[in-house]
């Protein structure tokens, strides 16, 4: 489970990764490809959009992670809850991309790989383990989709505009 | 907005465990329940949780936290469907962080596990032929296991503390037992109610905490009064951070020390703990009625209203029932009690307050700090504050449908 002390290590140091987010999608996809290579034909050719796409999610999912325990009675929108939002993207993996149970490691290992590469020394040892776990629990709610397909889920939906990145690097303001 | 339940996920327990299961779902905000099935489809409980917390859980025998450990541990558990509510949903109170009760259940520390059934003194009643249930002189079923009398396990609740509620279960205790009564007061506040108000030696004594925990027999603890009829089980040495964790003593543990109890009174009078939590709640659904103290002050009033609500849900379950209302502390001359009264008490059935009201006094104050009733504060009790006791007591065994008339004159309530 997640503590406030994970939640808050979590939200810091995605603050640091928001301003590299290209270079960190970039990593990522790259060093998922070197651990497993058969994954590459399950993408895009043009991993443009992909890129953006997974770093909005990441963005929505640690948003979402980022309320503290005194908060508990509040509610949000079924469309920007965690829980429902990533059954929908686990039930979505599976029915339609065909991922199985053991990429979600490979996706582990690449994600903490690219976050120590991004943070260097910010990535301390609390940080790790907050992701690690965070993430270890987000995974095994996805798989836990698998099943899901009858049920009411909302239908994976475009997150909203909030959760754009803003665009950096050159041409940025 | 009614509510409704909309089936999100279902799976095997093979897949992912109750633990990983419940600490995903509480990653987000939404109220979810998960109920688990045996691989026949028998539902075995249920669990509410939301934003990392567990706000309820269930069984057939239990309820609270408690009922979460019985799930966690239930090997037959193979299936799970977890459903979101939505809808208007009274905001409950969280029984703890999910992961902090996952810990407890698995550390294994001696207080966490049920304490283990005493020894049965008696045959249970499966081991007799079902025609030794007869009815008993007083109209209550006496089954072959439970011999003797058994009398009415009244709950005294308040909504918050500070009410009167000690000084009234003690003072309506005695009136009781003056009337010829066989009365035991059970002090069932781990902070201690009744005890604190009496002697040191019955502070010190061992009670309520050791029974739940098998360390002692109820029959051990009783302290007899020097009222004939009125007999004292003192609260017992609850450790200090324990009130909260009193949850965790399996509902069969409250049923048998109150149902013993019962065996040996008339009237069982339970002095609770305040507010709607931990050991209030356990203890109310083990009696068969529940006094509701209601202090004529708007504060109190407007909590009052919670209680209501609580003990009405219950209701439907069969047991308790409201028994009645008792007005403490009013104040004739103050339009606020006058008004506190009048809404705590708005569509109520009339009937249902107890007869008469309590008045704010000063020498019910003065009894209190003395742990007696304010028919022992010989110089100084006007005799409409101890009449008041008596007509109550009379209104309450009109109601329960038991009482009758002997007295007795004594001076200290115990050594």
């Amino acid at each position: 489970m997640l503590t406030e002390a994970d939640k808050k290590a979590i939200a810091r140091s995605w603050r640091l990764v928001l301003p590299i987010s290209e270079t960190a999608a970039d990593l990522f996809y790259r060093r998922l490809f070197e651990l497993n290579p058969s994954l590459v034909p399950l993408f895009p050719t043009d991993m443009t959009a992909q890129k953006r796409k997974l770093m909005k999610t990441l963005h929505f999912i640690v948003k979402g992670l980022d309320w503290p325990d005194s908060a508990w009675a509040e509610s949000v929108d079924e469309k920007e809850d965690v829980v429902l939002i990533v059954l929908a993207l686990g039930r979505r993996h599976r029915q339609l991309y065909r991922v199985e149970d053991r990429h979600y490691d490979t996706v582990g290992q690449a994600l903490l790989w690219t976050l120590e590469q991004g943070l260097g020394e910010a990535f301390t040892t609390e940080v790790r383990a907050a992701w690690k776990k965070a993430y270890w629990l987000i995974a095994m709610l996805m798989k836990s989709a698998r099943d899901a397909g009858e049920m009411e889920l909302p239908l994976m939906p475009e997150l909203p505009a909030e959760y754009d990145l803003p665009a950096v690097g050159p041409a940025g303001p | 907005m009614a509510m409704q339940k909309i089936a999100v996920l279902r799976g095997s327990l093979n897949d992912i465990s109750l633990p990983d299961l419940v600490q995903c779902l509480s990653l987000g905000r939404q109220y979810m329940t998960v109920e688990l099935e045996a691989s026949g489809g028998h539902v075995l409980g249920a669990l509410l949780v939301k934003s990392g917390m567990l706000l309820d859980a269930s069984t057939p025998q239990e309820r609270g936290k408690h009922a979460f450990f019985l799930l966690l541990g239930d090997s037959r558990a193979a299936n799970f469907a977890v459903f979101r509510l939505v809808g208007s949903l009274q905001t409950p109170r969280p029984l703890g962080r999910i992961d902090s009760l996952v810990l407890e259940s698995v550390s294994g520390e001696p207080d966490s596990a049920p304490p283990a059934p005493p020894a049965p003194a008696l045959p249970r009643a499966s081991d007799r032929a079902p025609s030794m249930t007869v009815p008993s002189a007083s109209g209550f079923p006496a089954s072959a296991a439970a011999p003797g009398p058994s009398g009415r396990i009244i709950a005294v609740c308040s909504s918050k503390g500070g009410v009167g509620k000690t000084t009234l279960v003690l003072n309506l205790g005695d009136a009781l037992a003056e009337r010829g009564l066989s009365v035991l007061l059970v002090d069932a506040d781990p902070m201690g109610g009744l005890g604190d108000s009496l002697t040191h030696r019955v502070r010190q004594a061992p009670g309520v905490y050791e029974i739940l925990t098998g360390r002692h027999a109820l029959a051990d603890c009783l302290i007899p009064t020097r009222l004939k009829g009125l007999t004292i089980l003192p609260a017992g040495q609850w450790p200090p951070d324990d009130g909260e964790d009193a949850w965790r003593f399996s509902a069969s543990a409250w049923s048998e020390l109150l149902d013993e109890a019962a065996r040996g009174a008339e009237v069982v009078l339970v002095d609770t703990a305040a507010g709607l939590q931990g050991v209030a709640t356990s203890v109310m659904r083990h009696c068969d009625e529940v006094l509701g103290v209601l202090q004529a002050e708007a504060l109190s009033a407007r909590s009052f209203r919670g209680l209501l609500n609580f003990i009405g849900q219950f209701s439907k379950e069969g047991r308790p029932r409201l028994g009645g209302i008792v007005v403490n502390m009013f104040h004739y001359q103050q339009g606020a009690s006058h008004h506190a009264v009048h809404d705590a008490l708005r569509d109520l059935p009339p009937g249902i307050v107890m007869q008469p009201v309590i008045p704010r006094d000063p020498v019910l104050v003065e009894a209190s700090s003395y742990g007696v009733p304010v028919a022992l504060l010989k110089e100084h009790a006007p005799s409409a504050l101890t009449g008041i006791f008596d007509s109550l007591a009379t209104d309450l065994s009109l109601r329960l449908g038991v009482g009758r008339g002997p007295s007795r004159q004594v001076t200290t309530l115990v050594d």
